[in-house]
C-alpha cells in the first residue's frame, strides 16, 4: 500500500474502496462491543463464518465485526444491511435461520426482532425502533458501518475528508476560528470549550506542544468513550491530528486503560494503518505537516483520569494530580504547552471541520451545542449508549429512549457524573440536557453516565458507595481529600446501619465544606457532590436514618 | 582465629525509641558497664521489627538479635506494637529451632526509659550467654553452606510466613496471658508444622537447586528485550513496568534494579510506582490471574 501524498491521491483511492463495494451485496455487521463481548458474540462470528463458508456465500456477503451498536441491553445484536433489519438476543443456533431467510432470501424473523414491552408491536429497522429512532447518531452511528481493524471501511463512510480539508485549505488558525466558533465543550466532564483550551496552548510560548486523547474514562456508569474509541477509532485518531495542526503540535499521546486490551488492540491497528496510508507521521498527504502518536497504559486508578495525573503518568512518573495555578494548556507534559481532550470532543472535530460551525451550532442549546453521547446504567429498561443534542430533556432519555423504568416501578432520581457528580430527581427530569442547567441543579453531566435510580433505591446507600469508590481511589497527596472522604465514609457508613448520630448531617456538611475548597484536583474537590446534592433533594432520607434506622422506603412497606 | 582469642558474638539490636533507647541512653548516661557486643539499630515501635530484619541480620554475620520495646500494654502507639513483636518472636524462635539454630539468639525484653540499670544488666547476661553458645551455625554444628542454604530458604518464605501470622497465628486479645497461653499449646505447634513447616520442607538445604528456583523467574533476554523496544528511555518507565509484568506475571527485586540502571531511573521512584497498586506484583504470581 503505497502511501497517499496528496488530497487527490486519498480521494482517488476512496472512490477505489466505494467502487470494489456493492451497496446492493448483503452486509452483515455483528456488534463486536464490550456489552455483547460478555454475552459471546465471538461464538456467533464464528457461526456466521461457518454458514456463510457452507453455503459458499464468501464471495457474495460482508461479514463483519463492528463497534459497539449501542443498544446494550439488546445484545448481542446483528443488523443485516442493505435492509437495516435488526436482529436482538441472537444466539448461534439462530445464525442459520438468519443466513437462509434474511440474507439470501428477504425475509424477517419475526422472534428475533424488537418488541415493544407493552404492545408487542414490532420494530425491524432503527428508524422505527424507539431506543434508535428517538436519537442524534452523529458520532455513533458509523458504528454499525466499520470494522475497527479497517480503515478502508472508515473511508467508505467519508472519513479522513475533514483532515484533508484542515490540511489543503484552511490554516491552522482557520481551522482553530472554526472550533472556537462551533462552540466545541470539553465532553469529559468539565465541560471547557475546546477552542480557548486550543488557543491557549497554541499561543503559550514554546515550540514543542503536545495534544493528548484522554481515553481513560474511569467514570463509574460511563462506557460510550470505550464504544466510540473501540468501535471507530479513526475518527478520534482524525480529530487529533486536526487539533494538532491547528495547535501546532507535532506530538500526540493516547492514553487509555491498561486492562481494555480490545480498544488497545483496535487502537494500535489504527494507528499502524494510518501511518501506512501516510495520514500519519511525516509529511501527511503532502501538506508538510508532520504528526507522531504514542500510546500509553495507565496503571490502573481512577485519578490517573485526572488531567494533570495523566501527563504526569506520560513522563513515567507516578499519576498523582498538582495545583491548576498553571493551566496545563501553558505547562502540561515536561513543562510544555498541552491540550488534552476527551475521547468524545476529539471524535467531535471531523464532524465540525467537515460540515461547518454553523451547522454544528443548529443543533443544541443556547450554551450546550452540537450531541452528547450518554450511557444509560441502572434501573432502566433499555441500556446502552445513546446519543442526544443537548436540549433533550431528562424525561425524553428515561421514557423516550430508555424504555421507563422495569418492573412497574417509578422513577426516583437519575444520577448524572458518577462518584464526583450529583443527581436530579423525579420532579425535575423535564430539565434540558446542558452543561450550565445541570450545573445549577447540583448535577452536572460529567461524562455522561446516566445511572437511573428507581423508587427501591436508598440515597444514603447510593451515597455511600459513591465515596466508598473515591475513598479507595484517593491518590492520598492532599489531607483533605485523604483524611475528609475517610470521614465522611465512616459517617455515612454509621448511617447506613443505623448507627446515625444527631449533629451526623452538619457535620458531613462541615467536612464537604472544607474537601470542595482545600483539596489539590477536582476527585477531592467533587467527592462531596453526590452527598450534597442527595442532601438537596432527599434529606429526609438522611435525617430517618438518625436515631432511628428506619428509611423512607422501609416505612413504606 | 589466632589461639588464645576469644570469640566475640555480635549482636545486633532493634531498640524502640520511646523505651528501650532511652533506657540503653540513660545507661551509658549514668556510666553503666556492659559488654560492647551489641549494635544498636532505633526503630519507632518494636513491632516495626519484621522476621526478614531478624533472618538478614542472621544472614549477614550477627550471632545474636536482639529486639528491645516497651512494656506490654504500655507502647506508646494505640496499635500495642510490642504485642506484635510479642507474637513474631514466638514463630521466629520456633523457626530458628526448626532449622537447627539455638532459639535464644533471638531475644525479646521489655525496658523502660527509666530503666537504664535494668538494659545494663540484660547486656552484661546475654554477653556471655552468647560467647558460650559460640559462633552462629558452628556453635550448633552446622557447617556454612547448609546455614546459607537454610537461612536463604527461610527469607524466601517470610512474605508466606507473615501472612500466616497474621491470618492463623493471630490472638484476639491484647493480653500477655493470651499470648502465652496460645504460643506454648498445641495448636500453635500443630499450625506451624501445617503451614509452614511443610513448605519449608519443600526447600531441600541444597544451595544449587535455590539458585535454579531464581533462574526461572527471571528471563534476562526477555527484560532487555522489553527494556530496548522502549528504547531505554526514562520516560517508558509506566510502560516498561506494565509490560514486565504482563509477562512475567511478576517483578522480581533484581528486574527491578536492572531497570533502573538501564533507564537511569532512581530505584526509589520505581519502588514508588510499582508498590503504588495492585497492578504490580513483587511476589511470584500464578500464570492465571
Amino acid at each position: 500500500m503505497p502511501k497517499l501524498n496528496s488530497a487527490a491521491e486519498l480521494e482517488k483511492w476512496r472512490k477505489g474502496v466505494l467502487s470494489r463495494r456493492d451497496p446492493d451485496k448483503p452486509s452483515i455487521a455483528i456488534c463486536a462491543g464490550m456489552g455483547c463481548f460478555g454475552h459471546d458474540n465471538g461464538k456467533i462470528f464464528a457461526a456466521f463464518e461457518k454458514e456463510i463458508d457452507k453455503k459458499d456465500l464468501k464471495t457474495k456477503v460482508y461479514l463483519r465485526a463492528t463497534g459497539c451498536h449501542g443498544y446494550c441491553e439488546k445484545g448481542p445484536m446483528v443488523i443485516i444491511y442493505p435492509d437495516e433489519i435488526c436482529y436482538m438476543g441472537v444466539t448461534p443456533k439462530d445464525v442459520p435461520e438468519i443466513v437462509s431467510e434474511s440474507v439470501l432470501g428477504n425475509k424477517v424473523i419475526d422472534r428475533l426482532v424488537y418488541a415493544d414491552l407493552d404492545s408487542g408491536k414490532k420494530a425491524v429497522h432503527p428508524s422505527e425502533i424507539p431506543f434508535y429512532k428517538n436519537q442524534m447518531r452523529h458520532l455513533i452511528g458509523s458504528n454499525t458501518k466499520i470494522d475497527p481493524q479497517s480503515i478502508d471501511d472508515y473511508l467508505a463512510v467519508g472519513g479522513y475528508s475533514a483532515l484533508s480539508k484542515a490540511l489543503m485549505d484552511m490554516s491552522p488558525e482557520e481551522v482553530l476560528e472554526e472550533i472556537k466558533k462551533a462552540e466545541l465543550r470539553g465532553r469529559g466532564g468539565g465541560g471547557f470549550p475546546a477552542g480557548w483550551k486550543w488557543k491557549t496552548a497554541r499561543d503559550a510560548p514554546g515550540k514543542e506542544k503536545y495534544v493528548i486523547v484522554n481515553a481513560h474514562e474511569g467514570e463509574l456508569g460511563a462506557f460510550m468513550d470505550r464504544a466510540i474509541f473501540t468501535g471507530n477509532p479513526h475518527c478520534v485518531l482524525e480529530g487529533l491530528i486536526i487539533g494538532a495542526y491547528a495547535i501546532g503540535s507535532h506530538q500526540g499521546f493516547i492514553y487509555t486503560r491498561h486492562d481494555a486490551s480490545r480498544m488497545k488492540n483496535n487502537i494500535d491497528t489504527a494507528v499502524a494503518k494510518a501511518e501506512e496510508y501516510g495520514l500519519l507521521g511525516e509529511n501527511i498527504l503532502g501538506s508538510n505537516f508532520d504528526f507522531h502518536m504514542e500510546v500509553h497504559l495507565d496503571i490502573g486508578i481512577f485519578v490517573s483520569g485526572e488531567s494533570s495525573a495523566l501527563m504526569r503518568s506520560i513522563e513515567g512518573n507516578i499519576p498523582e494530580p498538582r495545583p491548576k495555578y498553571i493551566r496545563t494548556s501553558v505547562s502540561g507534559i515536561w513543562g510544555k504547552p498541552s491540550a488534552l481532550n476527551n475521547v468524545e470532543t476529539w471524535a467531535n472535530v471531523p464532524l465540525i471541520i467537515d460540515k461547518g460551525a454553523e451547522w454544528y451550532t443548529a443543533t443544541g442549546t443556547e450554551g450546550s451545542k452540537g450531541t452528547k453521547l450518554v450511557s444509560l446504567s441502572g434501573n432502566i429498561v433499555n441500556t446502552g449508549v445513546a446519543e442526544v443534542p443537548f436540549g433533550t430533556t431528562i424525561r425524553e432519555i428515561v421514557y423516550g429512549i430508555g424504555g421507563g423504568i422495569p418492573n412497574g416501578k417509578k422513577l426516583k432520581a437519575v444520577h448524572f457524573g458518577g462518584p464526583m457528580g450529583g443527581c436530579i430527581p423525579e420532579s425535575l427530569i423535564d430539565t434540558p440536557l446542558d452543561f450550565d442547567e445541570l450545573a445549577k441543579l447540583g448535577a452536572p453531566i460529567g461524562a455522561g453516565s446516566m445511572l437511573v435510580l428507581d423508587e427501591d433505591a436508598d440515597m444514603v446507600d447510593v451515597t455511600r458507595y459513591f465515596l466508598g469508590f473515591l475513598s479507595n481511589e484517593s491518590c492520598g497527596k492532599c489531607v483533605p481529600c485523604r483524611e475528609g472522604i475517610r470521614q465522611m465514609l465512616k459517617i455515612l457508613i454509621n448511617l447506613c446501619d443505623g448507627k446515625g448520630k444527631e449533629k451526623d448531617i452538619e457535620l458531613l456538611e462541615e467536612i464537604s465544606e472544607v474537601t470542595g475548597a482545600a483539596s489539590l484536583c477536582a476527585l477531592g474537590k467533587t467527592a462531596a457532590d453526590p452527598l450534597l446534592s442527595t442532601l438537596r433533594y432527599f434529606r429526609d432520607e438522611y435525617e430517618a436514618k438518625i436515631g432511628k434506622g428506619e428509611s423512607p422506603a422501609e416505612k413504606r412497606e | 582465629m589466632t589461639a588464645g582469642h576469644t570469640f566475640e558474638p555480635k549482636i545486633l539490636g532493634f531498640l524502640c525509641n520511646w523505651c528501650c533507647y532511652a533506657g540503653a541512653d540513660l545507661a551509658g548516661v549514668s556510666r553503666f558497664q556492659y559488654p560492647p557486643n551489641i549494635r544498636v539499630i532505633r526503630v519507632m515501635c518494636s513491632g516495626r521489627v519484621d522476621p526478614a530484619h531478624i533472618f538478614r541480620a542472621f544472614a549477614t554475620g550477627q550471632d545474636a538479635v536482639f529486639i528491645g520495646g516497651c512494656h506490654l500494654n504500655d507502647c506508646h502507639y494505640v496499635t500495642h506494637g510490642n504485642y506484635d513483636a510479642l507474637g513474631m518472636v514466638y514463630v521466629c524462635k520456633k523457626l530458628l529451632e526448626h532449622i537447627g539454630l539455638n532459639p535464644e539468639r533471638l531475644r525479646l525484653e521489655w525496658v523502660s526509659a527509666g530503666e537504664g540499670i535494668r538494659f545494663s544488666n540484660i547486656m552484661n547476661e546475654i554477653g556471655p550467654k552468647m560467647e558460650k553458645l559460640g559462633p552462629l551455625g558452628k556453635g550448633e554444628g552446622l557447617d556454612e553452606q547448609e546455614l546459607k542454604a537454610k537461612l536463604e530458604a527461610v527469607t524466601k518464605l517470610i512474605p508466606y510466613i507473615k501472612l500466616v501470622l497474621s491470618e492463623r497465628l493471630r490472638v484476639p486479645v491484647r493480653k500477655e496471658e493470651a499470648y502465652t497461653e496460645f504460643f506454648t499449646g498445641e495448636e500453635f505447634n500443630r499450625l506451624f508444622d501445617e503451614l509452614i513447616a511443610d513448605k519449608l520442607a519443600k526447600y531441600p538445604h541444597v544451595s544449587a537447586r535455590t539458585q535454579d528456583v531464581k533462574k526461572e523467574t527471571v528471563d534476562n533476554a526477555k527484560i532487555d528485550r522489553i527494556i530496548n523496544k522502549h528504547k531505554g528511555e526514562a520516560r517508558s518507565l509506566i510502560q516498561v513496568l506494565l509490560e514486565i509484568q504482563k509477562e512475567n506475571h511478576w517483578i522480581p527485586v533484581e528486574v527491578l534494579e536492572k531497570v533502573s540502571k538501564k533507564l537511569d531511573v532512581p530505584l526509589s521512584r520505581i519502588k514508588h510506582i510499582v508498590t503504588f497498586h495492585k497492578t504490580f506484583s513483587l511476589n511470584p504470581k500464578g500464570s492465571d490471574e
